[in-house]
């Protein structure tokens, strides 16, 4: 079977590849809100004459509106219902289609929008819930040309679908959630770009359109098996089931299929924060000390097995291991900063002849050289290493304290 | 029984006045089932049929809401530690706009606020003083690991508390001050000692707390609608130094070309009383420029070089893709001290009949070499092939096949299926 998976697995990935071609190359339905807005420019319209100046209401122009029950509906007036009003709809003198159109020597029927990405109904809105049109298209009474800024917001949206008046579930307006990201979300480091933003509280209400806690929680939280989440386009396996989630499947994957392989990268090349999710005491340990019973059967760092790993004495300067726990001693925690047993450098970092100079160099030079804990607290850390003799000129007291 | 009891009341004061003055329910049901088989070594490996039940329930109200989100889980092949374990992620219940200004949450709840993150078994409070000041304050228990719904023990030593300003003299402008202070109880041990003739006698050990008290200056600036800016400093009041800084900014430099660039100076990330902070250890500094190009609007090429720079020794990662409208391709590299990597990963999606199908294809492959004195490298393939079907906009049903080739899944198939329900309705209403 091993012989097999090769071929396989190169032949999915020129498929993939060819896919991926075909993918950019054909363009297929939209992906968002693809209004052909550029035509809306060809036509001089102000809602502002029409509204505030005439008194007109917006069935006049936008019966249609009343009953449409698709995002994608062309609710625009049509030519004729212009008609009823502008007499120089009906003239011959092409002058006259100047009053409206911007752009007489190429005129061209509006295309309706592409709005794939959103279930919408005016008749639900307007009728059932009998909205005024303005409590959508706010300010659009004022306008004095068309334009995309009258279409309402996604906060808009959020001031009744706040799950108290109406649902703020996504798959209620959005059909295709899962292929659906804000671009701000589609840069490639958005997962450390949001945290910025998070941190300085910059974009906590807009944050709020689309997400709970609970959302941040589905990343934020730690529970080894099963809180992951990461979206499509970082193109990585679907790992675990995610306890929560609007997007099935293709936005519940934070770490790859293989990830377990190759995870150490990371934590060494500090690509990731692991412990923003992780619990620093408990997650590593969970594989990396399930055989500590058993002798060298956990997983093991090669370094460990370099005949000067550990040089002992003083003066030896430690050998590999001082010179890696200098260079990222978090690596070091990981496996052996652990809950319910000694840590394992006290089985030569200790104090056993007490006096300065005598043991294995640890501390920097003044390390916390003023008033410290050890003087309050007998639970200290120091007092893992250094005997507490609470008397002047003996032991770990007497390097400071001399005989009196 | 005295601190189950505690908490139904807590629950059950919390529900009451959620329920009383509630308006919506609203809820989201996950079941997945996830087939896998597990290697914990190269001979040894386990079968295994894992069911999720996720559950979300929401109260809403104008001004209370009640919020919870747990999950139960259990292996129907092979048993693990804790199976069955109902874990709650939330909690909560939430007054809002008291006097237009304040938000009050109690209960298991997550905290964000600059430097902390976490959940508690507690309070919150976050108060709008103005147009540029915000504050939050929050305290309360940590959770036991596992999520349960159990209030710790000892709330004295396993507690989390801080709090946040945030002053906003333009909207375009956010400085955040922060701080937290938290302390995690460490269980007790035995452990072999010897006198001082090498007698070797038993010694039970009582660690001091996990300490931690930080706080955190945080900035970010919008400086025009192309260029962003932002900061961070962590400083440790017990160890007296900061031992985080962060300046990261980003700029379009043409309409379709932005470039990014990172600086982060970090000191070990440990608790101040971690017999791993009294060692003397190096600072380590990282340094990251990186681009998108968006050639069309359904196209899109991105780059990133970081290096990172320890104590004698330094790494790199390097990244390329491209984003396409419907999948994506990307190239990362390791090498340096932190080990040796190149890979590959592909996906493929495409939407059909409005939403009702999406069916995708996901790729990976890998050569790697996590150690330098490692010999040759390994590789690694994954794949997998999934179909999400969305019936009705209230049901999705989502299936994948994932596929592992590696060093201990010489065939590795997976098979994961989830059912997600969710639902809204309007209390009291006719229809």
């Amino acid at each position: 079977m091993r012989g097999r998976t090769f071929p396989i697995l190169l032949l999915s990935l020129a498929g993939a590849l060819g896919g991926l071609t075909l993918a950019w190359a054909w363009g297929g339905p939209s992906s968002s809100w693809d209004d052909p807005v550029e035509q809306w420019g060809k036509i001089k319209f102000s809602h502002k004459k029409h509204v505030e100046e005439a008194g007109a209401e917006c069935s006049a122009c936008h019966a249609a509106a009343t009953t449409s029950e698709k995002a994608a509906d062309l609710l625009f007036p049509k030519h004729a219902e212009c008609g009823a009003c502008h007499a120089e709809v009906e003239s011959e003198n092409t002058e006259d289609c100047k009053f409206c159109h911007t752009d007489i020597d190429n005129l061209e029927a509006y295309a309706a929008p592409q709005r794939l990405d959103l279930v919408f109904s005016h008749q639900q809105h307007v009728t059932g819930q009998k909205l005024e049109c303005a409590a959508c298209h706010a300010g659009i009474e004022k306008s004095e040309k068309p334009s995309v800024a009258y279409l309402p917001a996604m906060a808009s949206c959020y001031s009744c679908h706040n799950d108290v008046t109406a649902s703020n579930a996504c798959e209620s307006c959005h059909p295709r959630v899962e292929t659906m990201l804000p671009l701000t979300h589609r840069a490639p480091d958005w997962a450390k770009q949001h945290k910025r933003l998070i941190r300085a509280d910059h974009t906590s209400s807009d944050c709020a359109v689309c997400h709970t806690d609970n959302f941040c929680q589905t990343c934020h939280a730690e529970a080894t098996l099963q809180l992951t989440r990461g979206d499509l386009r970082r193109s990585l396996a679907e790992n675990r089931p995610a306890p929560s989630g609007k997007n099935p499947q293709v936005k519940q994957n934070v770490h790859e299929l293989n990830y377990l392989f190759v995870h150490s990268l990371d934590l060494r090349a500090k690509q990731s924060d692991c412990y923003s999710c992780h619990n620093q005491q408990t997650f590593c340990a969970d594989c990396h000390s399930r055989n500590q019973d058993a002798g060298f059967a956990a997983p093991f760092p090669l370094s460990h097995r370099s005949p000067d790993f550990a040089r002992i004495g003083v003066g030896s300067g430690g050998g590999q291991h001082a010179t890696l726990a200098r260079r990222d001693i978090e690596s070091c925690a990981a496996c052996h900063d652990l809950e319910g047993r000694d840590p394992v450098c006290l089985t030569c970092h200790v104090d056993r002849t007490p006096g300065r100079g005598n043991d294995p160099k640890t501390h920097p030079a003044n390390f916390r050289n003023e008033n410290g804990e050890w003087h309050s607290n007998a639970g200290s850390t120091c007092y893992n290493c250094h005997t507490n003799t609470q008397k002047a000129g003996i032991g770990f007291c007497g390097y400071c304290h001399g005989m009196k | 029984m005295i601190r189950r009891k505690q908490l139904w009341r807590l629950m059950l004061a919390a529900i009451l006045p959620a329920a009383l003055s509630a308006q919506s329910l609203s809820g989201r049901l996950t079941s997945s089932f996830y087939a896998y088989e597990r290697s914990d070594s190269l001979a040894v490996d386990s079968g295994h049929a894992r069911a999720y039940q996720a559950f979300q329930f929401d109260l809403g109200g104008k001004n209370v809401a009640l919020r919870t989100f747990g999950q139960l889980d259990r292996d129907f092949n092979t048993r693990l530690a804790g199976d069955g374990k109902v874990r709650m992620y939330n909690l909560a219940l939430e007054f809002k706009n008291l006097g237009k200004r304040v938000d009050v949450q109690l209960g298991r709840q997550p905290v964000f606020s600059g430097v902390a993150v976490g959940t508690i078994d507690g309070a919150q409070i976050k108060v709008r003083a103005g147009r540029q000041l915000r504050f939050k304050a929050f305290g309360g228990g940590l959770l036991p690991a596992d999520q349960r719904l159990q209030l710790s023990d000892d709330l004295d030593k396993n507690y989390m508390a801080g709090g946040q300003a945030v002053w906003q003299p333009k909207a375009d402008l956010n400085l955040g001050l922060s701080f937290f202070e938290k302390r995690q109880l460490r269980p007790g041990y035995d452990a072999l000692r010897a006198d001082s003739i090498g007698n070797v006698f038993t010694q039970y050990i009582s660690p001091a707390d996990r300490a931690y008290r930080m706080a955190s200056l945080d900035g970010s600036w919008f400086v025009d609608a192309k260029t962003s800016l932002c900061a961070r400093s962590d400083f440790d009041f017990h160890g007296k130094e900061v031992t985080r800084a962060e300046l990261s900014g980003r700029s379009q430099v043409t309409p379709k070309l932005s470039i990014t660039g990172n600086y982060i100076f970090r000191s070990p990330h440990l608790p101040w009383n971690s017999l791993f902070a009294v060692f003397n250890v190096k600072d380590n500094h990282e340094l990251e420029g990186g681009f998108y190009y968006q050639h069309q609007p359904a196209l899109r090429f991105y780059g990133n070089l970081a290096g990172i720079f320890y104590d004698g020794d330094q790494s790199f990662r390097v990244t390329a893709g491209t984003d396409l409208k419907y999948g994506g391709l990307n190239y990362v590299h390791r090498s340096g001290y932190a080990g040796n990597l190149d890979g590959l990963n592909a996906s493929l999606y495409y939407p059909t009949r409005t939403g009702l199908f999406l069916p995708s294809l996901q790729l990976s492959w890998a050569s790697y070499k996590v150690d330098a004195g490692a010999g040759a490298r390994e590789s690694l393939y994954s794949g997998a092939a999934g179909l999400l079907v969305r019936p009705w906009n209230r049901l999705t049903l989502d299936s994948q096949v994932q596929m592992l080739h590696n060093r201990y899944y010489s065939n590795d198939v997976r098979f994961l299926f989830r059912m997600q329900y969710w639902f809204f309705t309007k209390l009291g209403a006719s229809s």
